[in-house]
Formats: structure tokens, C-alpha cells, sequence
């Protein structure tokens, strides 16, 4: 298994979710993966990420109790305005992508 | 009906593409991953619920994802496969590109 798990920063709307954390080398922007346990596209997606050695924290949806997934749906309509499907990567707060697309993400990421 | 949790996956998708005249995506490692997520499924929820998509936990509010779901007809027609992408129509599978993660067609309200 990948990764950490680590705690969030206190006040942080996303803090009682228990993100895994991934060493790796720091994008731009910090990298966050909304992602299913039991979807291809998503382990295409953490796959990739992983192979491209950045540093990123994720989290499987359909592990999360109610209210978790709650505050996560309500953190991503409200920060970037659109509706959650999986994959979803938080670029920062300003820039996402859903869906893995190889090419938008080896864009997005600058290794492509 | 028999018993749900007696279902064999890997058999239902393949009787399922036989049926439908599409193919399973020929990625074994990327297909072994979906029926995985389907089995998981099976056993949480007592469904098979689209692997790509968060459940309700409520097979009447799930019921348009009970794989396969009421939109891969329509996607397959478009895109060449299903939203999760185990899927194909004949002809997308006979180009061998590499699938990618398509737009949601299930309407925003119906999703939790």
C-alpha cells in the first residue's frame, strides 16, 4: 500500500477526512484524488500519479462514512462548482479535473 | 432470482456483453479490476451497482446504476464505451485505443 495516513490542518473543511498521504516531488499546486476503491479509472489515475513520483494525498470515497462524503461533496461544489465524479483531482483550489483522461493529466502535470 | 452473492462476476459481464453484442474491454488487468469492483459491490450492498459511481446504499435510488447501467447503451453508441469502460462496442475494441474516462450522462440529481 502507498502512502500515510496523516491528520488535515485544523479549520480545514476537508479535516476529518482521512486523506493517505504520497511522498513525492511537489507539483505547482497540492494534489488532491477523490477517487472509488472499486473503479479502473480511478486506479489508472492513482497508478499514474504514482509513477510520476509527484506528491499527492487521496481518498476513497465509498470508505467514508455519510457525513464524510457529505463534507467532501460539499467542499468540491462550493470551491470548484461542479458536481463530483470519479476520478477527481484538486489542482490547488482554482483548477480540476475529473474523469482520468492520460493526456489531460500528463498536461496538467507537465510531464506529458 | 437466486441468491445474489452467489453470482459469478467474470460470468455475468461476459453473458452480459454476449447478450448485448459488446465487447469486454480487452485490458485483462484494467477488467479484473472492474469485476473486482463489482464484487465488492455484490457484497456491501447485495447488488451489482456500477463500480464507478458512489452508491446510495439504497437499490431503489441505485437502480438506473445496477450494472449495466441504464446510460451504457446510449454511451457505447457515442463514445465507443460504457462510463467505466468494461463496455466496448466491436468497433471501438477493434482499434485497440486506450479507453478514457467519458462525461457523466446520469443526471445530477439522481446521484447522492
Amino acid at each position: 500500500m502507498w502512502g500515510k495516513k496523516t491528520k488535515q490542518p485544523q479549520g480545514s473543511p476537508l479535516e476529518s477526512i482521512p486523506f493517505t498521504t504520497v511522498e513525492g516531488h511537489q507539483a505547482t499546486q497540492p494534489l488532491t484524488v477523490f477517487a472509488l476503491s472499486t473503479c479502473g479509472f480511478c486506479r489508472r489515475a492513482i497508478t499514474f500519479l504514482n509513477d510520476s513520483g509527484v506528491a499527492y494525498r487521496y481518498v476513497y470515497m465509498d470508505k467514508l462514512d455519510k457525513p464524510s462524503q457529505d463534507a467532501v461533496r460539499a467542499y468540491v461544489k462550493q470551491t470548484f462548482h461542479t458536481m463530483l465524479s470519479y476520478p477527481f483531482l484538486c489542482i490547488g483550489e482554482d483548477d480540476y479535473l475529473t474523469g482520468f483522461i492520460r493526456a489531460s493529466w500528463e498536461k496538467e502535470l507537465g510531464n506529458g | 432470482m437466486g441468491d445474489a452473492k452467489t453470482i459469478d462476476v467474470g460470468q455475468f459481464v461476459h453473458n452480459v456483453a454476449k447478450n448485448k453484442g459488446w465487447s469486454l474491454n480487452g485490458d485483462t488487468e484494467f477488467l479484473q479490476s472492474l469485476v473486482e469492483g463489482l464484487e465488492m459491490n455484490l457484497q456491501r450492498l447485495g447488488y451489482l451497482q456500477c463500480p464507478c459511481r458512489l452508491s446510495w446504499d439504497d437499490r431503489e435510488k441505485d437502480k438506473d446504476i445496477l450494472c449495466p447501467c441504464v446510460y451504457a447503451a446510449d454511451d457505447i453508441a457515442e463514445y465507443g464505451h460504457c462510463f467505466c469502460s468494461l463496455f466496448l462496442s466491436p468497433e471501438f475494441a477493434a482499434l485497440g485505443t486506450e479507453p478514457v474516462s467519458i462525461p457523466e450522462r446520469r443526471p445530477e440529481n439522481l446521484f447522492p
